[in-house]
């Protein structure tokens, strides 16, 4: 392929509709190499982010409920992946961590490898196209699968209360500051629990839960900070006949019945 | 207060550089105003290619949870905060058009429409409106073969050969004609 041939790919590349991973591959050291070019490509793919922006929606409630309650609990990437895979040893094929594919073994030896990991890329076209197309259908649903297996185990509980079909979420700002998100589903006797910027508490106290119905009150666990200052999300049982969700602060361990106010109820 | 209040795209984009760089620091305070800007279009941009909301918002989900995973990535050298994670959703949900059914919703209306309009009774923020009528002006301003290549490549989700064939046109002039088209959709919408 001559130079002109590979450099008209740029548009190509931005509006990513390449589907020939040995033209991606010689595309991207093309690009490696060719300052114009790179100027060229993000020039081009903020273009065609500014068609994308032009599609905007409102974003529907049950999307904010589903992303932003539980993500301090998603583990970050570090920047920069770990490359420094020994040249000796042929380690397992990884799982690839996001969904996204490891590239091909010769690039992972640190050969022209473009910084291009760390942007979104073409994603599984890469993979698939390393294998067969008859079966790219087929490696793609086994990493969207995985993709869905990760989120589901990094929290299992959330999980299951939002699959259900009934499920909904009731966020109300706190006495003193920050959220509480409540999601619950009719349909499960569990709840979820997520805070958003509640002030800390000293050593002495905490934050505690409970259920609350004509029955009575019933604690339902405390809201602990981990090592990062984050209160992680906490899942509760709901008794029969509770009807609301409260959170006082109590003396460090918790009591049997709340001892203050509570600095925010919600409706189950 | 919504960065899309702000004058220009450039101070937006500058915003959101930094909001961007908060979440990679594990801010999410910053990712959820980070999230009051890019969910819409996200989410519009995968109704756009799937056209299905319940798709789309699964594949939303998926990028914004990437968007916080991802975040210490980005790289502001080569794009603004905004383009990344429009490519991301696109890559994302391009991935998932090409393996789904979904693709046959696609088969019926591609092509039809570039940007879809608002729904009724959704007050548009100004300059979301603006910024569509500017884009839809500036893809009325490409030849019929440069639009149709870029909008079946970008918007539907199709690879430049599934575009060359659909419309009958080597494989070189469809390169060609995408490539044209976004340079010249690059000058009149001023990116820099």
């Amino acid at each position: 392929m001559s130079g002109e041939d590979v450099h008209a790919l740029a548009g190509v590349y931005a509006v990513g509709a390449l589907d020939d991973a040995a033209e991606l591959r010689e595309f991207e050291a093309h690009l490696a190499h060719c300052e114009a070019c790179a100027e060229e490509v993000r020039q081009l793919q903020t273009t065609a982010a500014v068609l994308g922006r032009a599609t905007a929606l409102p974003a529907p409630p049950t999307l904010r409920a589903r992303v932003l309650p539980g993500i301090g609990e998603v583990p970050q990437d570090p920047a920069t992946p770990p490359t420094a895979t020994p040249l000796t040893v042929t380690p397992p094929t990884p799982v690839p961590p996001s969904g996204e594919p490891h590239p091909p073994a010769r690039r992972r030896r640190g050969l022209a490898r473009r910084p291009e990991l760390r942007w979104p890329r073409v994603g599984t076209l890469v993979a698939a196209a390393c294998l067969a197309v008859a079966v790219a259908v087929g490696v793609v649903a086994v990493q969207d699968q995985q993709r869905l297996d990760q989120l589901t185990a990094a929290n299992q509980a959330i999980s299951t209360v939002l699959s259900a079909p009934d499920a909904r979420a009731t966020t109300a700002r706190a006495t003193g500051g920050g959220t509480v998100t409540l999601v619950s589903a009719p349909s499960r006797d569990r709840v979820v629990v997520a805070s958003s910027g509640l002030p800390a508490l000293p050593g002495s106290k905490t934050y505690e839960l409970w259920m609350m119905g004509p029955a009575g009150i019933r604690p339902a666990g405390l809201l602990r900070p981990n090592a990062t200052g984050h209160i992680p999300l906490r899942v509760a049982t709901v008794p029969g006949g509770a009807n609301r969700v409260g959170l006082t602060v109590e003396p460090a361990g918790g009591s049997a019945q709340p001892t203050t106010t509570p600095i925010v109820v919600l409706p189950l | 207060m919504p960065l899309f209040r702000t004058p220009g795209p450039a101070q937006r984009d500058a915003g959101l550089d930094k909001l961007l760089g908060q979440v990679a620091q594990g801010d999410t305070a910053a990712f959820e105003r980070l999230y009051d800007e890019v969910a819409g279009p996200v989410y519009g941009l995968a109704v756009r290619i799937l056209r299905d909301s319940a798709q789309a918002e699964e594949i939303a989900q998926e990028v914004l949870i990437q968007v916080w995973r991802k975040a210490a990535s980005f790289d502001p050298s080569r794009g603004g905060a905004m383009t990344w994670i429009m490519t991301l959703a696109h890559h994302r949900t391009v991935d998932r058009v090409r393996t789904e059914q979904a693709s046959a919703a696609r088969e019926d209306q591609a092509g039809r429409r570039e940007i879809p309009a608002a729904a009724d009774g959704v007050a548009e923020l100004v300059l979301d409106r603006l910024d569509r009528q500017r884009v839809r002006d500036c893809l009325g301003s490409l030849t019929g073969a440069q639009r149709e290549s870029i909008t079946l490549a970008y918007y539907d989700g199709y690879t430049y050969r599934e575009v060359a064939a659909r419309i009958g046109l080597p494989l070189g002039t469809v390169k060609s004609r995408i490539r044209d088209g976004l340079i010249r959709l690059r000058d009149c919408l001023g990116v820099t």
